[in-house]
């Protein structure tokens, strides 16, 4: 390894040799910088699950334009919109098919367990193309039976008998808001932050078990072009044809957009998380830093020598920077390995997506470099002040 | 070359501490050293010898007065000025100061890794060769933990001749070292200083050495008091 280094230098690799002579500080070293990347990796893995979980019902939708009431921040509390915009919406070139999308949330207690689970409930017109999902859309035509729902398979801690019972064909009969609901199918989609799991009825039921709600203000509209490549123009064009100002027009990605937004800025949980990465970074600083102040103190006299056999500043920031990375490799990779073993058990026991994507890595890897070259910048300042005479 | 002194000083003074805690501990240094001389500056601890040393080694920022190393004004030089000077000397310390991660060997590379990759082409060799001139042939690659206060003194000795300076600065080279290897490290600048005109100035309490330089300044108080030019140096001790 250090014949690799000192090749690749073009000098001897004094900060890995310095790194490994003290095993112990190496020891603490390297904890630290795994302890903080694994604080990171995971802040980012629960972060990520929230914005992926937030907008999985956003994604099913078969649509190019959404239309929201004028104040939308996120589906959860999206106010209705009336549905006279969805024809006006219709009446703007371009705009083929449209189609009111019902959303609300409701309880639902599993007698036979005492289970409580909160389900969002999505209300669509059972003969109309509402989802991506094509399976799902031809599954949804079983719902103009009145009382019956799809539910998610992947709710949290979703009964298994149901399940099962499901998957052989059969339909299970539940209460929800004090109405008898039939479970006919399964779909798939997955728990979330803010609900457990999804529900897809008909309109029509979903009316009954939101008595409040009228047909007329539905939550959503969707919206098809003929050629999708135009969204931002129509949108634009819907934008300025419906000038009442109570209602808006975006795109579906802009849509996604703005709900992941919401759950980053706006939302405790969003905070906690980025805080919580704040946290990792300074603990690692603080370690880093520690670490290499002590050795550069350690070594000072030998640096001072150095220094008056007229090796130059960039020198001394040469060896503790490689020192510094080779913290923030040899912390990374268990930081990583852990952090997949706890990714999958953290995913097992929420039914969250967490996932580890190629670039988070990378990311984390860089985070932890510049981490550990700043910890290294400050600790040289010192050292570069001094005339070595003063060092010794 | 410009200049036949190697080190020139004139009116040298040193204040460590400013204001009313000031403590002047160099008053008027005038010294003339030429290129190839072997000058020993003696006198009773606090006098100022390592003073003097530092100031003309690059090691430490001019005040006041004149010091030209090699025909460089060091006075007011530049860092950078100050670094280049630093790669054409060699200081052996009063503390060997070896890095104790490094193998002898490898702290010998140290002071020839400075000069570029092109000086370390056969370092291997001339690390060796060097640690066979001080004795230390079988010890190339123990790590100082492993070796004696004095055999690590003279791996710090090969390290600041390795690189081949113009000016060797010595602080107490000898004083860790037994009879037989103090006179091996002191003949061997002499030796230097007669086959490669290298200058060799070296402060010493050391009586047994004496003998091998040129010229012998004696310092008071931060004053040079006395100067004594030697006539054969380096004979007495052929003797021995
Ligand atoms: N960094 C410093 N700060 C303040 N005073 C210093 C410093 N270094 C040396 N001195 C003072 O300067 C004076 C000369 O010190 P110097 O180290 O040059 O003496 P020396 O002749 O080398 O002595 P010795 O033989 O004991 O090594 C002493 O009085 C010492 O106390
Ligand atoms: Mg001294």
């Amino acid at each position: 390894m250090s014949r690799i280094i000192g090749w690749l230098w073009g000098r001897l690799p004094i900060g890995w040799l310095q790194l490994m002579h003290n095993k112990t500080r190496l020891i603490a070293a390297v904890g630290g910088v795994t302890f903080a990347n694994v604080l990171i990796f995971m802040q980012l893995g629960f972060m990520n699950a929230l914005f992926e979980t937030s907008v999985f019902s956003h994604r099913s939708f078969d649509a190019d334009i959404v239309l929201v009431s004028s104040d939308f921040r996120s589906l959860r509390e999206a106010n209705p919109l009336p549905r006279s915009r969805m024809y006006q919406a219709l009446a703007v070139p371009g705009v083929h098919y449209a189609t009111p999308v019902y959303i609300g949330t409701r309880f639902w207690t599993d007698t036979s367990t005492g289970d409580t689970t909160n389900f969002r409930v999505t209300g669509v017109d059972p003969n109309a193309d509402v989802f991506d999902d094509k399976d799902l859309s031809a599954k949804a035509r079983q719902l103009r039976l009145p009382d019956t729902a799809i539910v998610d398979q992947r709710t949290r801690d979703f009964n298994a008998n149901i399940q099962a019972t499901l998957q052989s064909g059969r339909s299970v009969n539940v209460e929800i808001g004090g109405r008898s609901i039939s479970f006919v199918s399964l779909f798939d989609q997955g728990a979330s932050f803010d609900v457990d799991g999804s529900l897809i009825v008909s309109d029509q039921t979903f009316f009954a078990l939101f008595p409040n709600r009228r047909p007329g203000t539905p939550t959503l509209v969707l919206l098809k072009i003929d050629d999708p490549s135009q969204a931002a123009e129509i949108t634009e064009h819907i934008n300025q044809h419906l000038a009442h100002g109570d209602v808006k027009a975006m795109t579906k990605q802009a849509f996604i957009e703005a709900e992941q937004s919401y759950q980053a800025t706006q939302t405790p949980i969003g905070f906690v998380f980025g805080f919580g990465v704040g946290i990792g970074i300074v603990v690692g600083l603080v370690i880093v830093y520690q670490v290499l102040s002590t050795d550069v103190q350690d070594h000072l006299s030998e640096y001072a020598t150095f220094k008056a056999i007229g090796y130059p500043p960039r020198f001394f920031f040469g060896v503790v920077l490689e020192e510094a990375l080779s913290l923030a490799a040899l912390g990374f990779i268990p930081g990583l390995v852990i952090c997949l073993v706890l990714y999958e058990l953290a995913a097992a026991k929420t039914g969250l997506p967490i996932t580890m994507p190629w670039t988070r890595p990378l990311f984390v890897f860089c985070l932890t470099a510049a981490m550990c070259t700043l910890s290294g910048v400050i600790a040289t300042r010192r050292l570069n002040a001094a005339d070595p005479a003063e060092l010794f | 070359m410009a200049s036949e002194f190697a080190i020139e000083t004139k009116q040298l003074c040193h204040t460590f501490g400013t204001g009313a805690a000031g403590v002047r501990v160099l008053h008027n240094v005038d010294l003339n050293i030429k290129r190839g001389e072997v000058v020993i500056l003696m006198g009773p601890s606090g006098s100022g010898k390592t003073t003097v040393l530092t100031l003309v080694g690059c090691l430490r920022s001019v005040q006041e007065g004149s010091v030209k190393l090699l025909g460089t004004e060091l006075n007011g030089a530049s860092d950078e000025t100050l670094m280049r000077m630093r790669h054409r000397i060699g200081f052996i310390f009063q503390a060997h100061n070896l890095h104790k991660s490094l193998t002898a060997t490898q702290n010998v590379q140290m002071g020839l890794q400075i000069h570029g990759r092109q000086a370390n082409r056969n370092w291997r060799e001339a690390c060796r060769h060097m640690l066979e001139l001080v004795g230390l042939g079988d010890r190339v690659d123990f790590m100082p933990d492993q070796l004696s206060g004095g055999q690590k003194q003279r791996v710090a000795v090969a390290r600041s001749l390795v690189g081949n300076p113009e000016v060797v600065f010595a602080d107490e080279p000898t004083a860790a070292l037994d009879k037989e290897s103090g006179h091996r490290v002191v003949s061997l600048l002499r030796r230097l200083a007669d086959e490669r005109q290298t200058t060799i100035f070296m402060v010493t309490h050391d009586h047994r050495v004496l003998d091998y330089a040129d010229r012998i300044i004696k310092m008071e108080d931060g004053r040079v008091v006395e100067e004594k030019s030697i006539l054969f140096p380096g004979m007495e001790s052929a003797n021995h």
